[in-house]
């Protein structure tokens, strides 16, 4: 099974996640164990402004994240993009991204179900 | 855990799976949950980066919403705990109530399906519902 570059390319990221209205932000917590939560977003600039969803208060400033956002109107359609930085004033500058956007792959595809 | 809480892993399988990277930081992904006796199952492939994640730091946390297309939001659940490698055989108990929603192109996980094992590429890891939080939009609490 050959595999597939199923990358979005930096332009098709950052339109992307400028779209989004939410995601599910990850840090460390004091003990180094992952704890996440929901947030809303908002593309500002090159950056984007985070706020928390669920009543929890976001990680402090300085704090390195990662969050994750997909859209999904089928598994063979599911795009999602993960983005790291640090969290300064409830901004988020991206520093790296994960991207995969499963339409790149040619149908048909049943070995890559679920 | 509430009842609102369980409510929402019975009824949801769209989740997010944050785990520690090799380098030291956090990374969350989505991954299709199954919440079955006590656990929420996850799948996946044994070369994929969450799960040499959770086979070299098994602490993770675990959202899980209800919602279908669109951007997750709340009412959803948080789940911490250490995720377990389940061996090549084992397979996530009959489900006592259907999942509400489920990702168009995925069928719940029925004990035996080889769809779910690929020879052995991918494997079940478990999280005991040790730690659950629910997590809420603030102004529909008030």
């Amino acid at each position: 099974m050959p595999r597939h570059d199923v990358a979005m390319t930096p332009e098709e990221v950052a339109a992307f996640v400028q779209d989004e209205e939410g995601g599910v932000l990850a840090h460390l917590d004091e003990h180094g164990d992952p704890t996440a939560g929901l947030v809303t977003s908002r593309g500002l600039g090159t950056g984007i402004l985070l706020a928390a969803a669920d009543g929890r208060p976001l990680p402090p400033d300085g704090t390195p994240v990662c969050v994750a956002y997909e859209r999904e109107p089928s598994y063979s359609g599911v795009r999602a993009a993960l983005v790291l930085g640090v969290l300064g004033g409830g901004r988020l500058e991206p520093e790296r991204t994960i991207s995969f956007d499963f339409a790149k792959i040619p149908a048909p595809t049943r070995e890559d179900d679920h | 855990m509430t009842d609102r809480a369980y409510a929402i892993l019975e009824a949801g399988t769209r989740g997010f799976v944050a785990t520690r990277t090799a380098a030291g930081g956090a990374v969350v992904h989505p991954i299709s949950v199954f919440h079955r006796e006590g656990a929420l199952w996850m799948n996946t492939y044994l070369k994929s980066a969450k799960a040499r994640n959770m086979i070299r730091h098994p602490a993770v946390a675990v959202v899980v919403v209800g919602s279908g297309d669109g951007a997750p939001r709340p009412p959803g659940v948080l789940v911490r705990g250490r995720a377990e490698l389940l061996p090549e055989d084992a397979d996530p108990p009959p489900a006592r109530v259907e999942p509400a929603y489920l990702l168009p192109g995925v069928t719940a996980p029925v004990p035996g399906d080889p769809i779910w094992s690929l020879d052995g590429r991918r494997r079940w890891f478990r999280v005991p519902l040790a730690d659950v939080t629910l997590l809420e939009d603030p102004d529909a609490q008030a």
